[in-house]
């Protein structure tokens, strides 16, 4: 995992409340919802809120696809780099 | 019925907007390549899909299913029980879940839209059939025995002008339009986005926006006077956001928040109604009951019933029943409340085993004995705290905490999953194998220790 992926873990993890969850037992490429971490739509609220209160990133669904977005930790990284406010 | 050939736009989305009658024309030439009395499960969440399947359906007298949740297991769950051999599942996206090809139905909702207008005189025998076409949904997110309730269509209809009446939505000036954040599929959302809309004179807002910027763009597209329809977890969070909420004018009727499925508080209605520039509204019902009542939530803490509507009490258990003498119905209510005046009341609690996250109902006993039974947990408890609305959970187990939602996700609704899990030797169980509250509430505040 590159580091900028375990900061994007790290939020992840602080915002919905998984305390239980390090990062390292996180798998960057695998899904955040629904098969990987359980999460749901409350939830993706809580993180684009996350989002964008550190990066300044405001998201729309019709950004891309709100699911590729959200699919991997290794995409919403990818995307926060792209994204974010300097 | 009449009301459904208007040519008056009725749902919009960005690049269009389609009439009631353009919606009853598709569900037409839909029906016409379903087979008779088909049960269909109906996931669509676009508006406007959804409307074309339910008419569709009702079109050759078949049953609409509506699940309380998306998870799997839910689903094939509701599916196995059916006994008809024309069932299936049609919604957008179905590729998410693992269904076997022959259960879903692929259905060009778009193309049976421009199919061309049906008229009035092939269209009436079929509009006919709807009072007695069913809808089934179910209560409680949490297990697999889920309670099932049958609306008619004859009684959604006839609900539905009870809330009708009660907001103005058949006034003749400027009609408003519903932006709403709930699924379709749930019974508050299936009145405020289908119902009340489609027997009124209520535009609807085709998409079901979750993020503030969607919102806000939904706002803005459809303008003036709107009602945006959502939950109290979402209203909270969008209130947390940085969005720039569209700010009518004064005078102008510009947005009203109508928020259910949980009570709102007073602290948040005050600041969705500053940052949004709205004033809010709530709506007190149940899935069997669909909303009964009403309130400005910064005017009255007193529901108001819609007209027609009575409570009467069971002297017995305290517990309310809420009759709705124009329906020839009675539903108990699993609210503990006391009546104000004949048509006013106050809720004072829910009864203690029902819990309610992000507006999905589930049973703790229901949630204990799911968790209980995962393969390599010894022993577990859900346990609500006061400082979250999510719930948390304490096991006993070498499982990690991945394994176990994993598991706990395939058998009940994601939102009940712990936040967190609490790994513990043992559960504090008296000789009765009760687990006192106390006992409960040390174990969470040493647990709060250890990761402090």
């Amino acid at each position: 995992m590159t580091p900028e992926q375990a900061e994007i873990a790290e939020m992840i993890i602080e915002s919905v409340n998984l305390e239980d969850v390090s990062v390292d037992e996180i798998n960057p490429d695998e899904p955040i919802f629904n098969d990987g971490l359980g999460l749901d739509s409350i939830d993706a609220l809580e993180i684009s809120l996350e989002l964008n209160k550190r990066y300044g990133i405001k998201i729309k669904s019709d950004d891309q696809n709100v699911g590729e977005i959200f699919s991997s930790v290794a995409a919403l990284t990818d995307f926060v780099q792209a994204n974010k406010q300097a | 019925m009449k009301g459904l050939f208007s040519d008056d736009p009725f749902v919009l989305l960005e690049d269009g907007r389609y009439s009631r009658h353009q919606i009853v024309s598709a569900a037409f030439h839909l029906s016409r390549a379903l087979p008779e009395a088909p049960v269909v499960m109906n996931l669509y969440t676009q508006r406007h899909e959804f409307l074309v399947l339910l008419l569709a359906v009702a079109f050759k007298d078949g049953i609409i299913v509506l699940p309380p949740n998306t998870a799997e297991n839910t689903l094939n769950g509701l599916m196995d029980a059916i006994d008809s051999r024309h069932k299936f599942i049609a919604g957008a996206r179905t590729e998410r879940w693992n269904f076997e090809d022959e259960t879903v139905a692929r259905i060009d909702v778009k193309h049976l839209l421009s199919s061309g207008l049906v008229d009035k005189a092939q269209l009436s025998p079929l509009l006919r059939k709807l009072p007695v076409a069913q809808i089934w949904l179910y209560t409680s997110g949490s297990t697999g025995q889920a309670k099932k309730v049958v609306k008619t269509w004859s009684q959604m209809m006839r609900l539905a002008a009870k809330a009708i009446s009660r907001f103005g939505f058949d006034r003749t000036e400027s009609p408003r339009c519903v932006v709403a954040t709930v699924p379709s599929q749930h019974m508050f959302g299936l009145e405020t986005t289908i119902f009340w809309p489609l027997f009124s004179r209520l535009k609807v807002w085709a998409g079901r926006p979750m993020f503030a910027e969607d919102i806000k763009a939904a706002l803005d597209f459809v303008k003036p006077p709107v009602w945006l329809v959502s939950a109290p977890l979402h209203l909270k969070k969008l209130t947390q956001f940085d969005t720039e909420w569209p700010s009518y004018n004064e005078s102008e009727d510009g947005l009203k928040v109508l928020s259910a499925t949980a009570p709102l508080d007073v602290a948040l209605a005050k600041t969705v109604g500053t940052k949004m520039h709205a004033r809010v509204f709530e709506v007190f019902g149940s899935t069997e009951t669909a909303s009964i009542a009403s309130r400005e939530t910064l005017v009255s803490d007193e529901w108001r019933l819609y007209d027609h509507n009575c409570l009467e009490e069971d002297k017995n258990s305290g517990t309310y029943d809420v009759i709705m003498q124009d329906l020839d119905e009675r539903h108990r209510l699993q609210d503990t409340i006391r009546t104000v005046s004949a048509d006013r009341f106050r809720v004072l609690g829910r009864q203690s085993d029902l819990i309610k996250v992000a507006g999905k109902r589930a049973s703790m006993t229901d949630l204990n004995r799911i968790l209980q039974a995962v393969p390599g947990i010894e022993d577990g408890v859900f346990w609500r705290s006061e400082a979250s609305e999510r719930l948390q959970a304490f096991v006993v187990s070498n499982l990690s905490s991945q394994e176990i939602r994993q598991a706990l996700s395939k058998s009940m609704d994601v939102v009940f999953l712990p936040r967190p899990l609490h790994f513990v030797k043992r559960i504090p169980r008296n000789e009765m194998g009760k687990i006192p509250f106390q006992a409960l509430l040390e174990l969470e505040s040493q647990t709060r220790e250890k990761v402090g």
